[in-house]
C-alpha cells in the first residue's frame, strides 16, 4: 500500500510559479508530424498535425486533431460534411500530451488510461545540442541548424532565435529559440511547422483531478497490459467501472494483443520503427 | 555546453572553479531583469564570436534571473552576448573574452506580436468526440465477422442479446460509413460484415443523432460507426456458410451478400438451420428504450392467452433449442440527395420450435399445498413479416424523419400437456400493426424546437382451444364435452403528439416536452364450448365486450447541470390522465381521472480520480392499458381463469440507489459497492383460489405493497506476478410481497445471497477462463416457519490455445446443478470441443464442432418465488458434430 499512499492528486498546478510579473507572450505552433513506422513499408507514412502552445516558461504538445474534438463545444468549426454523412472521420490520433515547465525542469506526460487519465512526472530530458553555422529561411523565419543525438536517433533541427523560447515539438527542446523543423538522419521522423499564431492567454496547464504517478509505476502498468491483455482488461471491466482505453497509439495494443495466446506472426512487426529507439 | 537549472548551486561553483583551473574554458555570468528590476527566467543567452558568426555557447536564465555559461577561451577576441526573451526586446552586448565580468542585463517589454504565418491549414475534419479503433490492430486469425472484433475492443462489450455497450451503456446509433442502414437491428451487421472489410471501428462519444440538436441537448450516449476499407466498397462482399452435421441430419447454411457505395447501401441475408442456433435474434431491435410508443400502441405482440411452459433453464440456449428456422432480411438505403435518404427494410422469419419439458409446480398455502405435475410437448410455429420505409433529412438547420412500418406476426402453437389426463392446447395469434412516426426539429436562434407525431393501429385476434373440454362440472353441467375455446379480439388505436424545446445556458440545459396522447381500444373475449358438435357460448360471466380510452396531457421538464465535480440531472414528468371504459352497447361508462406528478433525480459526485459516488432517487407512476380492466373471467391458459373486476390497475414506484466506485488503476484494482431500495404500491391485489388444479384469480381493489432491497459489492484485480485477473461479486437482497389466497392474506419474504467469481489467466500458451456462480435462496411465509432453501451452482471452464499451422482449439466445460432443502441434489456436466483453421488463400475458415460430448440428455432446474416453487426438466440436444465452412464472398 505504500505506493498507493504515495499517489497524490494534483489540483491544477499553475504553470507560472515564480515570475508571475513576467510578460509572457503566448503562441501556438502547428507542426506536421510524419513517421515511417514500418521500414518494410516506407510508403505508408503516419501523419498527424500536432499543436504546440508555448510561452517562455512552459509548453504543451498534443494532437491538434483531438484538441479540435475537445474544443468543439466552444468553437464550432464546421466542415463540409464528410460525404454528407452524419459523422466525419478522424483517421488517427495521438492521445498523450507532453507538458514542460522549464522553470522547475519538470516534464509531465498526460496519458489516457482505462477509464482514467494518468499524469507521469519526470525531469526534462537533457539534450546535448550542437549549434552549427548553417542558416535558412523557414516560412519567413530566420532559422539556425542544430544537431543532436536523442532517443537513438540523430536529429537535425532548425530553430528560430527570434522566437526566444526553449520549446519545440515532441520532446525536442532546449535550444535558444523555438524549433521550427526537425528531421532524423534517416528521414523516418519529421516535424515541420505549418502555422504560427499568437494566443491571448496561456493554454498550458495540468488537467484537474488526475492521477499523478511515477514513470516506474507507469512502466509496470504497461507491462501488465502486455503480459495478459485479456485478463488485464477483464479486471478493469469486471467491477463495472468500465471505460475506454486510450493508449498512446493503437500500435501498442496491437503488440500486446498479438503477444496473446493466439500468435499472429505477420501482424507483429507493424511498428518496427518506434519514435524512441533507445532511452 | 550549458548549465541548466537542475544543477545545484554548489555544483555550479565547483564547475566554475574547474573551468578556471582547466583554463581552456571561461564562464560568463550575470542576471537578467526587467524595468522593475524583477528577475526574468528562461531568457536565452547566446555567445557568438562576431555579429554574424556561429554561436559558441548558449544557456538560459534560472528562476532568479541569473545565468552562467561556459565557453571556450578565445583569448582576447571580442565576443557578443545576446539576451532575448519572448515578449521583450533583444539586448546585445559585446565584451572581451578575457575580461568577462558579471553582466546586469535589463530587458524592455515589447508590445509587438510575433509575425503569424500559415504555411498550410491543418487537415482536420471532426465533429463530436471520436474514439478510433484500428481494426487491424485487434484482428486475429480466427475473427470472421466484425462482431468478433468489437467484442474485444476495450471499453466496448456486446451483451448476450447483441446490444453493444460502450462504458456500460447501450449505444444509441449504429452507422456504416456514417449511414444508418439497419436502425436498431444492427445485430445483422455485427454478425455478418466480414472483419476484413472494416478499417476502423469508431465510437462517437456524446453522440446526438439529430444534428440540429447538437448544441442544445447534450447526449451522454455513444454511437458506433464502421469505416470500411477501400477494397470493401463499390463491390459485392459478404459471407456464406455451409454446415453439415449429425445426428440426425443437421444443417447450418447461410448466405449474406452486401454492397456499400457512396449513394447506396444494401445488405441481404438468408439463413437456415436446424442445429439449435437462434439466428432470428440478430434481427431483434436492440434499442428497446425508444419503444414507449410501440408498447403503448400495442403494436408489439401481446399475449393475452398462452400455453404454460417450464421456465428457461440456466444453461446456454443452444443446448435446448430444437428448431427449424429460416430468416430472410432485405435492407436497402438510397441517398436521394445531399439532404435526403430513403430506406427500405424487410424481414421475414419462419421459425418452428419444439420442446419437451416437465414441470412440477407446488403452491404453498397456510392450510394446504397444491401440486401440479405436467409434462409438456410444445410445438411453436411463428411467422413474422416486418417492413418499413423511412425518409430522413438530417441537417444542421432542421431534422425530418418519417417512418412508416407494418408488422405481421402469425403464431401457431400446439401443446400437449400430460397431467392426470392429456390436454391438447392450440393457440393461434395473428398480430397486425401499422405505425407512422414523424419527427421534426428546427433550430431558431438559441433554442431548438421539435415536434413529433406517432400514429398506430394494431389488431391482435387470439384463440386458445383446449381439448378435450375441461371443467365440465363448472362449464357444462357436469357433462363431458369436446373442446373449450377462448377467443380474444383486441384492437388499439394510439396517437401521441408532442412539442418540445430545449435550451442551453452555461452549466445548465433545459428540455421541456409538452404533449397529448390518445388511446382507443376495443376488447372482446368470448368463451365457447363445442358440445355435441355444436359451438355454444359458455356463460355470460365469461365474455367481455368493452371499449376503453385513455386521454393524457403531459409535460416533461428535464434539467441537467454540470459543475466541476457534480453532475445532476433531474426530471419532473407530470401528466393528467383520463381513463374510461364502457361495455359495448350499454350506457355504463366508467371514468377515472388521475393527476400524476412524478420526479427523478440522478447525480454523480467525483471526489477525485479514484472515488465516484452516484445517487439516484425517483417516484414514478404506471398504469395498465384500459382494455385490461375487464370485469368477466378470461381463460388465460388451460388451468387459469383471470378477472380484473373492472379495475384500472396502477402502481407507484419509489426507488433510491447509492453506488460508490473506487479504483486504483496503478494497482489495477477496481471496485464498486451499492445499495438500492424500491417500493411498489399497487391499487389492486389478485385473490387466488384453486378448484382442484384450476386457478381462479380475481382482482380486489386495495393497497398492495411490494418492497425490495439489494446490496452488492464487486472487486476485480489484475495480479501481475500471476498474469491473472480475479473478479468477485457478492450480493444479497430481499423482496417482500403480499398475496391473497382464498381470501386470506399471506406475507412472503424472498431472501437471496450470491457469490460470483471470474478468473482469467494464462498458463504457458493456454488461456484459461473460469467463471462460477453460487446462489442461495430462502423463500416462504414471512412469519411462519414454512420456508424453503435452494442452492444453485454453475461453473464454467474454458481452455483456448493455438497450435502451429493456424489451428485454434477450444475446450469448454460446464457444471450446473442445484440443491433443494438438502433433499434433492442434481448435477449436470457438459463439454464442447472445437477446432478451427483458417485457410487464408481461399478466404475460407473451417470449423469442426463437437457439442455436448457427454451426451447429457436432460437438464433440471429449480425456481422458487414466494409460495410457488417449480422444478422443471428440459430435454437437451444430444451430442452433435458439425462441420462448418465459412466463405468470404
Amino acid at each position: 500500500m505504500k505506493n498507493a499512499i504515495s499517489i497524490s492528486i494534483i489540483l491544477l498546478i499553475p504553470f507560472v510559479g515564480f515570475s508571475q510579473h513576467q510578460n509572457l507572450k503566448n503562441a501556438k505552433a502547428i507542426y506536421a508530424f510524419a513517421h515511417i513506422k514500418d521500414t518494410n513499408n516506407v510508403d505508408n507514412i503516419y501523419k498527424e498535425d500536432m499543436m504546440l502552445t508555448f510561452n517562455a516558461n512552459a509548453s504543451s504538445y498534443k494532437s491538434y486533431t483531438l484538441f479540435y474534438n475537445d474544443s468543439i463545444f466552444d468553437r464550432r468549426v464546421m466542415e463540409k460534411t464528410y460525404n454528407g454523412a452524419t459523422t466525419a472521420k478522424i483517421t488517427k490520433a495521438t492521445y498523450d500530451q507532453h507538458l514542460y515547465f522549464f522553470s522547475d525542469n519538470s516534464h509531465y506526460l498526460v496519458q489516457p488510461w482505462i477509464g482514467d487519465t494518468l499524469v507521469i512526472k519526470d525531469e526534462i530530458d537533457h539534450i546535448d545540442w550542437t549549434i552549427t553555422n548553417e542558416k535558412k529561411d523557414i516560412a519567413g523565419f530566420n532559422s539556425i541548424k542544430a544537431t543532436c543525438h536523442f532517443k537513438g536517433r540523430q536529429y537535425e533541427a532548425w530553430y528560430c532565435p527570434d522566437i526566444a523560447v526553449k520549446a519545440g515539438p515532441w520532446k525536442l527542446n532546449g535550444l535558444p529559440g523555438l524549433i521550427l523543423e526537425a528531421i532524423d538522419s534517416k528521414a523516418h521522423v519529421k516535424f515541420e511547422i505549418i502555422s504560427l499564431q499568437n494566443l491571448p492567454m496561456a493554454m498550458v496547464s495540468l488537467p484537474t483531478t488526475k492521477k499523478l504517478i511515477t514513470k516506474q509505476e507507469f512502466e509496470q502498468m504497461k507491462n501488465a497490459l502486455k503480459q495478459n491483455p485479456g485478463a488485464f482488461l477483464n479486471a478493469a471491466n469486471a467491477a463495472n467501472t468500465s471505460g475506454a482505453l486510450g493508449l498512446s497509439s493503437s500500435v501498442e495494443l496491437s503488440k500486446t494483443m498479438n503477444s496473446g495466446a493466439t500468435k499472429n506472426p505477420k501482424s507483429i512487426s507493424r511498428n518496427n520503427n518506434p519514435l524512441e529507439l533507445s532511452n | 555546453m550549458f548549465i541548466d537549472g537542475k544543477y545545484k548551486v554548489i555544483l555550479l561553483i565547483i564547475l566554475w572553479f574547474i573551468s578556471y583551473s582547466v583554463s581552456a574554458q571561461n564562464v560568463i555570468e550575470g542576471i537578467v531583469v526587467d524595468e522593475q528590476q524583477q528577475a526574468l527566467s528562461n531568457a536565452t543567452i547566446t555567445v557568438r564570436k562576431g555579429f554574424d558568426s556561429a554561436i559558441v555557447a548558449f544557456g538560459f536564465t534560472r528562476e532568479n534571473g541569473r545565468f552562467s555559461i561556459r565557453y571556450k577561451n578565445y583569448g582576447s577576441d571580442t565576443l557578443m552576448l545576446t539576451v532575448s526573451l519572448l515578449g521583450y526586446f533583444n539586448k546585445e552586448i559585446t565584451f572581451l573574452s578575457a575580461t568577462a565580468t558579471p553582466f546586469n542585463v535589463l530587458l524592455q517589454q515589447t508590445k509587438s506580436l510575433l509575425p503569424e504565418v500559415v504555411v498550410r491549414t491543418s487537415g482536420i475534419y471532426s465533429r463530436g468526440d471520436t474514439v478510433n479503433y484500428n481494426v487491424k490492430a485487434f484482428a486475429q486469425k480466427q475473427d470472421l465477422v466484425i462482431g468478433d472484433i468489437i467484442r474485444k475492443l476495450p471499453g466496448i462489450e456486446i451483451s448476450e442479446s447483441g446490444t453493444i455497450k460502450y462504458q456500460g451503456r447501450a449505444i444509441n446509433k449504429f452507422y456504416i460509413e456514417g449511414l444508418e442502414l439497419l436502425d436498431d437491428k444492427y445485430g445483422l451487421a455485427t454478425n455478418n460484415i466480414p472483419a476484413n472489410a472494416v478499417d476502423q471501428v469508431q465510437i462517437l462519444e456524446n453522440h446526438q443523432p439529430i444534428k440540429a440538436l447538437d448544441s442544445f441537448s447534450h447526449s451522454s450516449r455513444a454511437a458506433l460507426n464502421l469505416k470500411l476499407s477501400a477494397s470493401a466498397k463499390n463491390k459485392i462482399i459478404g459471407r456464406a456458410k455451409v454446415g453439415v452435421g449429425i445426428a440426425p441430419l443437421l444443417l447450418d447454411n447461410e448466405i449474406v451478400p452486401m454492397k456499400f457505395d457512396k449513394k447506396n447501401q444494401t445488405i441481404l441475408s438468408y439463413k437456415y438451420n436446424n442445429a439449435g442456433y437462434n439466428y432470428s435474434a440478430e434481427l431483434d431491435l436492440l434499442n428497446q428504450s425508444d419503444y414507449y410508443n410501440s408498447i403503448k400502441g400495442n403494436t408489439l405482440k401481446n399475449d393475452v392467452i398462452f400455453i404454460p411452459m417450464a421456465s428457461l433453464p440456466n444453461v446456454n440456449r443452444n443446448r435446448y433449442l430444437f428448431n427449424n428456422l429460416h430468416t430472410i432480411s432485405v435492407n436497402h438505403l438510397d441517398k436521394l440527395s445531399q439532404d435526403y435518404t430513403l430506406k427500405f427494410n424487410v424481414d421475414y422469419i419462419n421459425d418452428l420450435r419444439q420442446q419437451e419439458t416437465g414441470t412440477r409446480t407446488r403452491y404453498f398455502y397456510t392450510q394446504d399445498t397444491i401440486v401440479i405435475n405436467e409434462q409438456q410437448f410444445l410445438s411453436r410455429k411463428q411467422e413474422l413479416l416486418r417492413g418499413s420505409v423511412s425518409l430522413v433529412s438530417n441537417t444542421k438547420e432542421r431534422y425530418f424523419k418519417n417512418v412508416t412500418s407494418i408488422n405481421l406476426i402469425r403464431d401457431k402453437d400446439y401443446g400437449n400437456i400430460f397431467s392426470d389426463d392429456t390436454t391438447n392446447q392450440k393457440i393461434t395469434h395473428t398480430a397486425t400493426g401499422f405505425i407512422n412516426d414523424l419527427q421534426l426539429v428546427k433550430v431558431k436562434n438559441t433554442a431548438a424546437i421539435s415536434f413529433s407525431s406517432f400514429v398506430s393501429y394494431s389488431n391482435q385476434p387470439q384463440t386458445l382451444v383446449v381439448q378435450p373440454g375441461k371443467y365440465a362440472f363448472l362449464l357444462n353441467d357436469n357433462k363431458e364435452y369436446n373442446s373449450l375455446q377462448q377467443n380474444i379480439y383486441l384492437t388499439t388505436f394510439f396517437t401521441n403528439n408532442a412539442y418540445s424545446f430545449s435550451k442551453r445556458y452555461r452549466r445548465f440545459s433545459i428540455e421541456n416536452k409538452l404533449g397529448v396522447s390518445y388511446l382507443q381500444q376495443s376488447f372482446q373475449s368470448l368463451l365457447q364450448k363445442n358440445y355435441l358438435s355444436q359451438v355454444l357460448p359458455v356463460n355470460d360471466s365469461f365474455s367481455n365486450n368493452l371499449n376503453g380510452s385513455e386521454m393524457m396531457f403531459y409535460n416533461n421538464l428535464n434539467v441537467n447541470a454540470t459543475f466541476k465535480k457534480w453532475k445532476i440531472s433531474a426530471g419532473f414528468p407530470m401528466s393528467v390522465v383520463q381513463l374510461a371504459k364502457n361495455d359495448a352497447g350499454k350506457d355504463n361508462k366508467k371514468r377515472e381521472n388521475k393527476f400524476l406528478p412524478n420526479f427523478f433525480i440522478n447525480s454523480s459526485y467525483q471526489f477525485n480520480s479514484d472515488v465516484t459516488l452516484l445517487v439516484k432517487a425517483g417516484h414514478e407512476t404506471y398504469y395498465s392499458s384500459p382494455y385490461t380492466a375487464t370485469d368477466k373471467f378470461i381463460l388465460s391458459n388451460y388451468r387459469t381463469f383471470r378477472n380484473q373486476s373492472g379495475i384500472f390497475k396502477s402502481w407507484a414506484n419509489k426507488n433510491a440507489e447509492i453506488n460508490l466506485n473506487y479504483k486504483n488503476i496503478v494497482k489495477s484494482f477496481f471496485s464498486n459497492y451499492g445499495f438500492s431500495i424500491s417500493n411498489d404500491d399497487y391499487n389492486v391485489i389478485g385473490n387466488q383460489h384453486f378448484v382442484n388444479t384450476l386457478l381462479f384469480s380475481n382482482a380486489i381493489r386495495m393497497q398492495n405493497t411490494a418492497s425490495n432491497f439489494r446490496l452488492h459489492g464487486n472487486i476485480s484485480k489484475y495480479i501481475y506476478k500471476l498474469k491473472t485477473s480475479f473478479a468477485a461479486t457478492v450480493f444479497a437482497g430481499q423482496t417482500r410481497n403480499k398475496q391473497l389466497q382464498n381470501s386470506t392474506f399471506s406475507n412472503f419474504a424472498n431472501k437471496y445471497v450470491g457469490f460470483n467469481t471470474n478468473v482469467n489467466t494464462k498458463i504457458k500458451e493456454v488461456i484459461v477462463e473460469y467463471k462460477s456462480q453460487y446462489q442461495q435462496f430462502h423463500s416462504g411465509f414471512l412469519n411462519l416457519d414454512k420456508t424453503s432453501k435452494t442452492i444453485l451452482i454453475n461453473q464454467n471452464l474454458a481452455l483456448i490455445t493455438s497450435l502451429p499451422a493456424n489451428f485454434l482449439l477450444k475446450l469448454n466445460m460446464e457444471q450446473s446443478g442445484f440443491k433443494q432443502n438438502s433433499t434433492i441434489n442434481r448435477n449436470y456436466y457438459f463439454a464442447d470441443f472445437s477446432v478451427r483453421k483458417k485457410l487464408e488463400k481461399n478466404k475460407v475458415d473451417v470449423e469442426l464442432l463437437w457439442q455436448n460430448i457427454f451426451n447429457t440428455n436432460s437438464f433440471e432446474t429449480f425456481n422458487v418465488y414466494s409460495n410457488v416453487e417449480s422444478r422443471s426438466y428440459y430435454r437437451i440436444r444430444p451430442a452433435q458434430v458439425l462441420l462448418k465452412i465459412n466463405f468470404l464472398l
